[in-house]
């Protein structure tokens, strides 16, 4: 296969606010501004980012669940974010999506059974057995009873409840789940074990994972790659162990500083990072991080800082920490680690 | 009265747990075995009473007696009979007038809760008949037409619907956005399937708590105009058109008006216990004394 499985381009997504039938001009919500990536086949990338800061917005717009306002969603070459809705039931097959709350992702009128055969019955007729033999064998998949397939899931658990709708995304035999904070809703014990399913459902079938989730513990285990968002934009995205070993963009620095850590050995580099996520109505000019970041100079207020691809792979979107050379096309920065936040802020 | 239900459900609503559920709801129990038995009286009918357009002029205003048990009206006709084939016809109204508001009802909530461009025109031409005096708007499609009973049903119906249509539309607008739904369309659904799967199924304790509002509200609209003259035919007997004949005669013959006002009110309080009874068992959350 030529290219990427998924590849997306300058994917941007503004919620009016209001209608403008009388306003000429109405503010909008930046929710997703201009953010690229691409997936491999197989592989398990991360989006991680505070509330707020369009994670999920990307997961809708991957679903095609919400129109783009402007860039490419690109599955195997063809782009889905501009097919004309009938030609694009039949790429629903292709990608899938895991959702946050297993409580109110299933319909608690109808079976599981019901449940996890629906999307297959919406391609294909399917005879009695043939629907009961479907729904036993994705209830075996993801690990559960086949006579569970009688039940309404207000009689299951919520890693119950969770299994079955990874098995509802896995009823079409996708190439891509997108699983938009799947596991956040369940008990940390739980959690494991939906993760070890994911992880084996990886192995076996070569399933590509979008994963949302702002919990990093659980990227560190699951990522091959992490792509860091911040009030709409992408600001860093590496492979996942360069990430977690050397954060580069002070966000991520940050964020994984603020992050628990089970280990009692592991030193807490102490990060600072004060105040809250600006409005994504009205954004800080040029790097929207500036208002919070230790690091900003009077560049960053003024200029949005471009994602710069550095020599690890990774590219991050940072004027202090990698300076793009200002050549286009070649511009390899090495990270300006210099200075630590921890320096800076004295702690 | 008609506050909009917010059914919280729990699993699936089966038919065969209706009996189940109503066991715990007296009111349910009360109203709908009172409509049950008036049903039943009205359809067996023939069985029992006598002709109820039988005219004789010898027995006019007559008191009860063991022929005609509650005596005759102005034209010796069976008052007894009359005010039994009388609950025919204000059943059927009320039922049918009932239903196919919740149908259309149903329709044009649906649809406007689930498109944004179709709402707002659809609702404020609901809006504009919602404004429409219900007995106006029937003698005027009844002056048209000429007397009827099927008119009558559309005329009664029509200032009906836009009650349904809300409800429905504001139960559709809070569904739609369930992640369920949304993983049905990413499940490849089409339109029509997420609305009769994920949707519809959620509309039906409000429709059938509006509905019972609206049966009521119909049963006596059509006493009304039948007392206008211009319900039903003259020449069938309606309880409206009894009370109308009999006014002058009060003092003579009171059970001619007695007779059918009872059963009016009745009936109507038979159909409002219901609604009241079903409101309370589709919401958990109404407190089930004071």
């Amino acid at each position: 296969m030529n290219g990427p499985l998924l590849k997306v381009d300058n994917l941007t997504k503004h919620y009016p606010l209001g209608s403008g039938f009388f306003k000429k001009s109405i503010p909008v919500i930046r929710a997703v501004e201009d953010v690229s990536f691409t997936v491999e086949a197989g592989e398990t990338l991360c989006i991680v980012g505070e509330s707020g800061c369009g994670k999920s917005t990307v997961a809708r717009l991957l679903m095609r669940l919400v129109e783009p306002t402007a860039g490419r969603v690109l599955i195997e070459g063809t782009d889905i974010a501009s097919l004309k809705k009938h030609t694009l039931h039949a790429w629903r097959r292709r990608m899938q999506m895991v959702f946050q709350d297993p409580y109110s992702s299933l319909n608690p009128r109808l079976t599981a059974g019901q449940i996890i055969t629906e999307p297959v019955e919406n391609f294909e007729h399917l005879n009695r057995k043939q629907r009961q033999a479907l729904a036993a064998d994705l209830l075996r998949k993801v690990g559960m009873s086949p006579e569970m397939m009688h039940r309404l899931p207000s009689e299951l658990s919520g890693g119950q409840r969770q299994r079955l709708g990874i098995a509802r995304a896995l009823s079409l035999n996708p190439s891509l789940i997108i699983a938009d904070e799947a596991v956040s809703a369940l008990d940390v014990s739980v959690q494991a074990q939906v993760l070890n399913l994911l992880l084996d459902l990886q192995q076996q079938m070569g399933i590509a994972f979008v994963f949302i989730s702002h919990d990093l513990g659980v990227v560190e285990q699951i990522a091959h790659r992490v792509a860091v968002m911040y009030l709409g934009r992408i600001v860093e995205l590496a492979p996942s162990e360069a990430l977690f070993a050397k954060p580069v963009h002070p966000y991520t620095e940050a964020l994984i500083a603020a992050a628990p850590v089970p280990d009692p050995t592991r030193i807490r580099l102490e990060a600072a990072v004060e105040g809250e996520v600006p409005s994504p109505i009205n954004p800080p000019s040029g790097c929207a991080f500036h208002p919070r970041c230790p690091l900003a100079v009077e560049r960053c207020r003024i200029e949005v800082p471009p994602l710069v691809p550095m020599v690890d792979g990774r590219v991050v979107a940072c004027h202090v920490r990698a300076p793009a050379t200002g050549m286009p096309g070649q511009v390899y920065a090495v990270a300006n680690l210099a200075t630590p936040i921890s320096a800076i802020t004295g702690r | 009265m008609s506050a909009p239900v917010e059914y919280v459900p729990t699993g699936r609503l089966r038919i065969s747990d209706l009996p189940r559920l109503a066991s715990r709801h007296p009111l349910v129990i009360a109203g709908g075995g009172l409509l049950a038995l008036l049903i039943i009286l009205a359809l067996a009918a023939p069985l029992y009473a006598g002709d109820p357009v039988n005219m004789d002029p010898f027995k006019r205003l007559q008191p009860p007696s063991d022929e005609m048990w509650l005596g005759s009206d102005n034209l010796g006709r069976d008052v007894f009979a009359r005010t039994i084939f009388g609950a025919r016809i204000s059943l059927l109204v009320g039922l049918l007038s009932a239903a196919s508001a919740a149908m259309v009802g149903l329709l044009i909530g649906v649809v406007a809760g689930y498109s944004r461009s179709f709402d707002n025109i659809v609702m404020r031409v609901m809006d504009g008949l919602m404004s429409i005096p219900t007995i106006l708007l029937a003698i005027a499609l009844i002056t048209l037409t000429g007397p009827g009973i099927g008119i009558l049903i559309v005329a009664i119906a029509i200032p009906e619907t836009p009650a349904v249509a809300r409800l429905v539309r504001s139960v559709v607008l809070g569904v739609r956005e369930r992640p369920y739904v949304e993983a049905a369309l990413c499940g490849g659904a089409h339109l029509p399937k997420v609305l009769w799967r994920h949707i519809l199924p959620s509309t039906v304790p409000a429709l059938m708590v509006q509905g019972a509002t609206v049966c009521a509200s119909a049963i006596l609209t059509e006493a009304g105009l039948s007392f206008l003259g211009v319900g039903v035919p003259p020449e069938i007997p309606s309880w409206g058109n009894m009370i109308a004949s009999s006014r002058l005669y009060l003092a003579i013959a009171p059970m001619t008006i007695f007779a059918p006002g009872v059963c009016l009110a009745v009936t109507v309080l038979a159909v409002n216990l219901l609604g009241d009874g079903l409101r309370d068992m589709f919401d958990p959350r109404a407190k089930r004394r004071r």
